[in-house]
């Protein structure tokens, strides 16, 4: 199927009103999570999950990414107007964002960032539709070894580049995958680590896991000290930016554009790092880069569009692949897989509309994104008036029945909040949680590819060696695991730029 | 911090082992393919190596640690909401889901904020019985009735 004729039927059925419906939902949705500090799209998204169940798959994933796309617009909101990032991804946006307001140009720089968020998500898209295809096709020829390969590359990517210390990272994916080998086992069918329990015999499941991860842990997080967000009251009459703020960010929104996008691409990085990349190229090519930290719209513009170019960039690698790079996409995946869909090379040949839907409904959630966070950011910044206690109980709420929802199980609901309260710890202790459930989430695959490898070259780790592919990806792995150490002995800092912070 | 990591690390260790020596007991080669207990024995001898690592590197302070445990409220507040939580999950199947989701809210949101009892008792009524008829009447979950029947 080619471009054209894939797009034209993606929009056949993304435009039918419950797909409608549902891309303006999540979109919504995902506003008011980037906005609201104290939940993170990968809880969102996981609790989003069991809503999703009954519905066509495609719709699930509409939803879905429409969370995730929109909680990119939605961070924005709370920097620039409580100097409070609403999510890690906008971290950089209240360098530049919240001194504008202080200025009193509020409006601009919110109006800004909905335009460079629009433009840098729909460059993203049109790079998603021409790259996966090809990338997809040539996927086709993995077998085990090379999805070794590809998982392991992925997982110490993950591992590695996310948050502060390499050692902690591993251990928090290592744990994923004890996780993720409790149950029976794929290949032999018998039980590992149930020590006779009939709920563990069935495998600890991704959703309970990731919902005490990321929600409960940390909502308990968020009431160590409860701090009532105060927005400035901004005149936000003009959020249409002048057109000398518009010839000011047109570069800065090319260069977040492209270096969010190829961020996205690589598993590990996403968001985060991308917007302060986006800060660094503009400390060095910007104009007025002098005045960057003052207020000036260049240090809005350009991480806005890093963080949702990279949006675009992070489904190439979710979907042709099935391997994703963040906590937020690993989710994703895993409630795919819930769905009956499994993402990887054949899912473009066998649900091309699954794909091109997908596609299509980004291109108008973008649309419907620029409009909202034009025309509605006063809805949005009432709604950050919510003060901090209620909404914890609800998201608490929302976790349990959430889990429960999936196999009427309260064992579920005992995971999660062993999970939360271990989350709680990792976080403090700066142990980050997306490994593990990436980890968990492709635990059993890598297990099975490694056997099923091993079972092909009979028990000779040579064939990870002699297939050209697979080498390729083990020895870029092992560069992932080895080059960050050597990074911070000898340029510490080129090294405190790629640390930035977890990417969730 | 630098304490509580050392301790954690100890109990990585302990952990991991104890991860290992279980997969010990599994098959690690039935004749030329991997058994179950293949995959366990290195993923947990890995893990144990590093948290072993991660021992070392945090006594000769090389470990990054930026945050801080909180303060005697701050550990109230996180003391009492796991408390609810694990009671209310406790009571989940007996007490039925409205109840036990209601007195979860009531509690944690008596304790994190200051609001007046009709806000509380309101929301906490509005989220639960909300909760319920989205999930059990429209998504068809049959979550638990308990002693009043919903």
């Amino acid at each position: 199927m080619d471009i054209v004729q894939g797009l034209a039927q993606g929009f056949a059925t993304a435009l039918t009103p419950i797909n409608i419906f549902y891309v303006l939902l999540g979109c919504i949705a995902g506003t008011l999570i980037g906005a609201l500090p104290g939940i993170g799209p990968p809880a969102g998204v996981a609790i989003l999950i069991p809503l999703s169940f009954g519905m066509d798959p495609t719709t699930a994933m509409i939803l879905m990414a429409g969370l995730y796309y929109g909680a990119m617009y939605g961070g924005t909101i709370t920097s620039v107007l409580v100097n409070v990032p609403g999510e890690s991804s906008s971290v950089m946006t209240t360098l530049d964002g919240y001194q504008m307001a202080l200025k009193g140009r509020a409006g601009p720089a919110l109006g800004m960032a909905a335009f460079a968020s629009f433009i840098a998500g729909t460059f993203s898209i049109v790079m998603l539709m021409l790259l996966a295809p090809p990338i997809a096709r040539a996927a086709l020829a993995f077998g085990p070894p090379e999805y070794v390969g590809l998982l392991v590359l992925g997982l110490t990517a993950v591992t590695t580049l996310v948050g502060r210390s390499q050692i902690r990272g591993i251990l928090s994916g290592l744990f994923g995958l004890m996780l993720a080998m409790v149950g029976l086992d794929a290949i032999s069918g018998g039980g590992r680590y149930t020590y006779g329990s009939v709920e563990l015999l069935d495998g600890i499941d991704f959703l309970p896991v990731a919902v005490g991860l990321f929600g409960v842990g940390e909502v308990l997080v968020s009431i160590e000290r409860l701090i009532d967000l105060k927005p400035m009251k901004a005149p936000l009459r003009t959020l249409i930016p002048t057109l000398e703020d518009w010839k000011r960010s047109l570069s800065p929104i090319a260069r977040g554009s492209v270096a969010g996008f190829l961020l996205g691409v690589l598993p590990g990085a996403g968001a985060t790092v991308a917007t302060f990349i986006a800060y660094g190229l503009e400390k060095r090519f910007a104009r007025r880069r002098s005045q960057l930290g003052t207020g000036i719209i260049e240090g809005v513009a350009s991480p806005e569009a890093a963080n949702n170019a990279s949006t675009g960039g992070a489904m190439i690698p979710l979907l042709t692949l099935g391997l994703p790079g963040s906590g937020t996409t690993a989710v994703m995946l895993g409630a795919l897989i819930m769905l009956g869909i499994t993402p990887g090379p054949l899912l473009f040949q066998q649900r091309p509309d699954f794909v091109w839907s997908l596609i299509a409904s980004m291109y108008i959630g973008n649309v419907a994104l620029l409009i909202l966070n034009i025309a509605f950011v006063p809805a949005f910044v009432w709604a950050l008036r919510m003060p901090y206690s209620i909404l914890a109980s609800v998201i608490l709420v929302l976790c349990i029945v959430g889990v429960y929802s999936v196999n009427y199980s309260t064992f579920d609901i005992w995971i999660m909040f062993a999970m939360g309260v271990l989350g709680y710890g990792m976080r403090k202790l700066d142990f980050p949680a997306a490994p593990a459930v990436l980890a968990l989430v492709l635990g059993q695959q890598l297990e099975t590819s490694l056997r099923q490898s091993l079972l092909i070259s009979r028990g000779s780790l040579e064939i990870f060696v002699t297939r050209p592919i697979a080498v390729t990806l083990l020895a870029l792995a092992l560069a992932v695991l080895v080059v960050p150490p050597l990074l911070r002995r000898f340029r510490p800092d080129i090294q405190r730029e790629l640390i930035a912070g977890e990417e969730i | 911090m630098r304490r509580s990591l050392l301790v954690v690390a100890v109990l990585l260790v302990v952990f991991g082992a104890y991860f290992t020596v279980v997969a010990f007991e599994l098959p690690y080669f039935q004749r030329i393919t991997p058994g179950p207990g293949f995959f366990p024995r290195w993923v947990g001898g890995l893990f144990t190596v590093l948290a072993a690592l991660l021992f070392i590197n945090t006594l000769r302070n090389r470990e990054e640690l930026d945050s801080s445990w909180p303060d005697r409220p701050g550990w109230l507040n996180i003391g009492v909401t796991v408390g609810v939580l694990a009671f209310s999950i406790l009571l989940f199947d007996r007490l039925g889901y409205v109840l036990s989701m209601a007195l979860l809210m009531l509690v944690t949101m008596a304790m994190l904020g200051r609001h007046r009892l009709p806000v509380i008792v309101g929301v906490s009524a509005f989220t639960s019985i909300g909760t319920y008829l989205l999930f059990s009447t429209w998504l068809r979950v049959p979550l638990p009735r308990g002693v009043l029947g919903f």
